[in-house]
């Protein structure tokens, strides 16, 4: 299928263009004014937000110094105080005994911890954009890259999608150090390793690969890589691009890449042997590879009692089934299989169908449409707005049309049954829409028979699929203690000695026997 | 090549199967029960209760009796679409009601299309109606409920708490028809009056042979018969006992029993013993000096209940054997499944052997519990 779609869609691949051409002059050769010039009617021709700050510096033989830097992604009290001031307090010799120019200045004259000499252009522009300020001296054969990136930021705060009752209150934040400064923070080890990688021709976007030496598979750290280097495209804006880039099966919504705003969760897989991606610019972290059992699992199962989260993790399956299963069920039942309902139930529902003037099959589809369109409409709207939509929601979906009868009333119940059941488990939200509708329309044309048909069908792709080399439904394969661990029922963390199985086998051991059991 | 013919292969199993009985659930309705009488010119009656909706909030649903006739039980059923406007959907249907005349003349072919037909449950009760036709019982009142059917339905689940009646199914009765030694029953209902309504009550055994109607058994035979094919007693047992004078009922409840049928085949001769053992809490003594703590009292007491369960099986024995010559419950079949060497040569002359075949009857009762926190209340004189 996939090498269908991508002849139908995808289009010959660019040469893309190499950020260094050969053969490009090393850079500032020339006096200050030049590489002014250069610059000003070269790379930033029409660009007004790069600042070009010129000054003298001290002594009896001044000599033409130039900032450049970004507009407001800098620390401008920084640059005057440790560049402006102490270069125009300082003298500097003409000989220097040997010693390059860039040398003196970063050791001797600069009170700035981090400059790095660069000597060719493109170097210093593409730095130059990510917020650092670039410094020119006349007779400098290169610049100095003085880092003093100063933006606004968003401080880690609670995440809106992934909210607790119990648990840390950290989020990621738009900014990879930062975020990288949430991990290190968790895991304080040296075997924790982040390797970055740039992406985007464009947006030039800082990416980190972590993971644990040692714990991760190495091959899948590889694949990683690899999968992230062949990327090629424009920008990178958000870590759901690499996701849908690099993550198989891709065509249907089967998450096969986990995310997370969460540092708890991304260190928790982590140390299970997962690789992690950072993006910068996005507060998701991406996890790979990624099981099902992972989408109805969540941080708190392990921050609480693990009997309490055992049967929140139960009730957890019984969404999953209830929301994919029973608009498909109630329809089959009620068209096909009028037999299977209970003889009070069933002349009830059929009472209250009495005037309704739509089949069954239409009124499933009809308030499943209305359903997520209100929630569709919901998602974006500010708080204010949507109390408003869930009052026409509750009015009108919910009262109104079941007086009206337009709808029967034990209609509404298999719609709010859906949808709530369908929130307890937001990982596989969208997958649950799909299923839902797929098994609907086979339980609408075939009945049980067809629903049944779905459910098979569906649970042979999950099992042949994989993430990253490992099979998708690897704890549902086959009955074994080690399978149960940590799917059906989250066991103390006394009897969880080992990791995943296929996320770490090189070592597999997570605590030392003997502490509390 | 080898997938698309996987494909291929399983797209034929998934689309040639399957039922393609697509309808709409408010296009049907639910009969609850069904009476077959004779219909005229040879034909039947059927008798269909079904819900029907009334308007209003909340709404409500009311029994709708209707009737047709048709040359068989299906071309009535068919007959009946065009008098409801509804498909009648017998999916949920509770009761089956023969009437008497009816029951005479056979119900083997309407039973066997209940038990054949794709659409209609065999875990239906079945019921004989004694003394009105089967569409007067669905037009007299349900007591407690909304339909008769339903009510009917009611009471066969409540057999073990007053086993007047055997309730049967579809799938039983015809098991029994087909069997060798043993001959079906089904319940009886009657129209009883209450104030001025009619209601049915269901007592008493309809004994059939071969598919046909032949006689009854009263509710005191129905319950031994009830054990005897359970072989289990529940319920509640009452006997006279004679005390200084007085002659008072004495009740007690069945907790335990065992009921025992033996076939002996010795010299060629065949007999039977009825083995009955029960423990029971005593619940009700009438006189209300007795303190039944002491011991002789507890076994003269024992000995009353096991004396009255003996003269009742005899009596019940009497009335199968002698009256109806109905092995109703089975004996047949319990001396072929035992003794098999027996049945082959008792097996074809069966129903001339049974009537003969001598009975012996054993009860042993013990009272294990009382029943009661304190001695009886003795009223100061």
């Amino acid at each position: 299928m996939r090498p269908l779609l991508k002849r139908l869609f995808g289009r010959k691949r660019v040469q893309s263009e190499t950020a260094v051409p050969p053969g490009e002059p090393a850079c500032p050769a020339g006096s200050v004014k030049e590489i002014r010039t250069q610059l000003q009617e070269g790379v930033f021709a029409a660009d007004d937000s790069i600042v070009y700050r010129t000054f003298m510096s001290g002594g009896p033989q001044p000599r033409e110094c130039m900032l450049v830097y970004p507009e407001g992604m800098t620390d401008n009290t920084f640059l005057s105080e440790y560049v402006v001031k102490p270069l125009g307090n300082v003298s500097i010799p003409t000989a220097l005994r040997g010693r390059p120019l860039a040398d003196f200045l970063s050791n001797q004259v600069l009170p700035v911890s981090a400059v790095e000499e660069r000597s060719l252009l493109s170097e210093v522009v593409s730095e130059l954009l990510t917020g650092d300020a670039a410094l020119f001296v006349d007779g400098c054969t290169s610049a100095l890259m003085i880092r003093c990136k100063k933006f606004p930021l968003r401080s880690p705060s609670e995440p809106q999608s992934e909210t607790v009752v119990r648990g840390p209150r950290e989020g990621f934040t738009e900014s990879l150090p930062m975020n990288i400064t949430l991990l290190r923070r968790r895991i304080c080890s040296s075997r924790l390793k982040f390797h970055y990688m740039q992406l985007g021709r464009q947006t030039h976007t800082r990416i980190a690969v972590a993971y644990v030496e040692g714990i991760a598979a190495p091959a899948v750290v590889e694949e990683v890589k690899k999968r992230i280097s062949q990327i090629d495209i424009d920008g990178i804006l958000d870590s759901g691009y690499i996701e849908e880039l690099i993550q198989d099966e891709a065509l249907l919504p089967i998450k096969t890449i986990g995310h997370t705003e969460r540092p708890d969760i991304a260190a928790a897989r982590i140390l299970e042997g997962r690789v992690a991606v950072l993006v910068d610019g996005s507060p998701v972290a991406l996890t790979m590879p990624f099981v099902f059992a992972e989408s109805l699992q969540a941080n708190e199962d392990y921050y609480k009692h693990y009997a309490i989260a055992s049967i929140d993790r139960a009730i957890r399956y019984v969404c999953l089934f209830l929301s994919t299963s029973t608009p498909a069920i109630y329809l089959a039942l009620l068209s096909y299989h009028p037999i299977l309902i209970p003889t009070q139930l069933a002349v009830s529902i059929s009472a209250s169908r009495q005037g309704v003037p739509f089949p069954a099959v239409v009124e499933v589809f009809l308030m499943g449409l209305m359903f997520e369109i209100m929630r569709e409409g919901g998602v974006r709207l500010p708080g204010q707005i949507g109390q408003a939509l869930s009052i026409v929601g509750a009015i009108v979906l919910g009262d109104a049309a079941v007086q009206a009868q337009i709808v029967s009333a034990p209609m509404i119940i298999i719609v709010a049954i859906t949808a709530i059941s369908g929130f307890a488990v937001p990982r596989l939200y969208g997958l649950m829409i799909l299923l839902r509708v797929f098994f609907a329309l086979l339980a609408a044309v075939l009945g049980l028979y067809g629903y049944f048909c779905g459910v098979i069908a569906v649970t042979v792709y999950m099992m042949s699929i994989r993430s990253f080399g490992v099979p998708y439904m690897i704890n549902y394969t086959f009955f074994d203690p080690q399978n149960i661990k940590d799917t059906a029922v989250r066991v103390p963390w006394w009897v969880m000695r080992l990791r995943p199985r296929l996320m770490s086998r090189q070592n597999p051991q997570r605590e030392k026997k003997g502490g509390l059991a | 090549m080898r997938r698309p013919l996987l494909l291929l292969i399983l797209a034929v199993a998934a689309l040639l199967v399957g039922c393609w009985d697509y309808t709409e659930v408010e296009t049907l309705t639910f009969a609850m029960g069904a009476g077959l009488d004779p219909g005229p010119e040879g034909g039947s009656t059927l008798t269909v209760e079904t819900l029907a909706v009334q308007g209003g909030d909340p709404t409500q649903l009311v029994p709708y009796v209707t009737t047709a006739t048709g040359i068989t039980m299906f071309t009535a059923l068919r007959n009946m679409a065009n008098i409801t406007g509804k498909q009648v959907f017998f999916g949920h249907i509770q009761a089956m009601v023969f009437s008497e005349e009816f029951a005479r003349s056979g119900v083997g072919e309407a039973v066997g299309f209940i038990q054949r037909d794709v659409g209609i449950r065999t875990n239906m009760w079945l019921f004989v109606a004694k003394g009105s036709s089967a569409e007067d019982v669905f037009k007299a009142e349900a007591p407690l409920g909304t339909s008769v059917g339903h009510y009917l339905g009611r009471v066969m689940r409540l057999e073990d708490r007053n086993p007047i009646f055997v309730p049967i199914q579809v799938w039983e009765f015809n098991r029994a028809l087909s069997e060798e030694g043993v001959r079906p029953t089904m319940p009886v209902i009657e129209l009883v009056e209450i104030g001025d309504t009619k209601v049915p009550r269901v007592a008493g055994s309809a004994v059939f042979k071969s598919d046909k109607l032949v006689g009854w058994l009263d509710d005191k035979d129905s319950r031994i018969l009830h054990y005897l094919l359970k072989r289990q007693i529940t319920g509640v047992i009452v006997t006279d006992l004679e005390f200084r004078g007085e002659t008072k009922p004495i009740a007690a409840e069945v907790n335990t029993a065992k009921v025992e049928i033996i076939p002996k085949w010795e010299q060629e001769q065949l007999s039977i013993s009825i083995d009955v053992k029960m423990g029971v809490d005593l619940h009700e003594i009438g006189h209300p000096v007795l303190d039944y703590s002491q011991k002789d009292l507890k076994r003269m007491l024992e000995e009353a209940f096991a004396r009255q369960m003996k003269r009742d099986i005899e009596h019940f024995m009497h009335t199968i054997q002698q009256g109806l010559q109905a092995d109703v419950v089975g004996f047949g079949n319990v001396v072929k499944k035992r003794i098999p060497s027996a049945w082959r040569q008792l097996g074809p002359e069966w129903e001339e052997l049974f009537p003969h075949v001598p009975v012996s009857v054993r009860v042993a009762v013990l009272i294990t519990e009382t029943g009661t926190l304190a001695k009886p209340l003795t009223g100061r004189p």
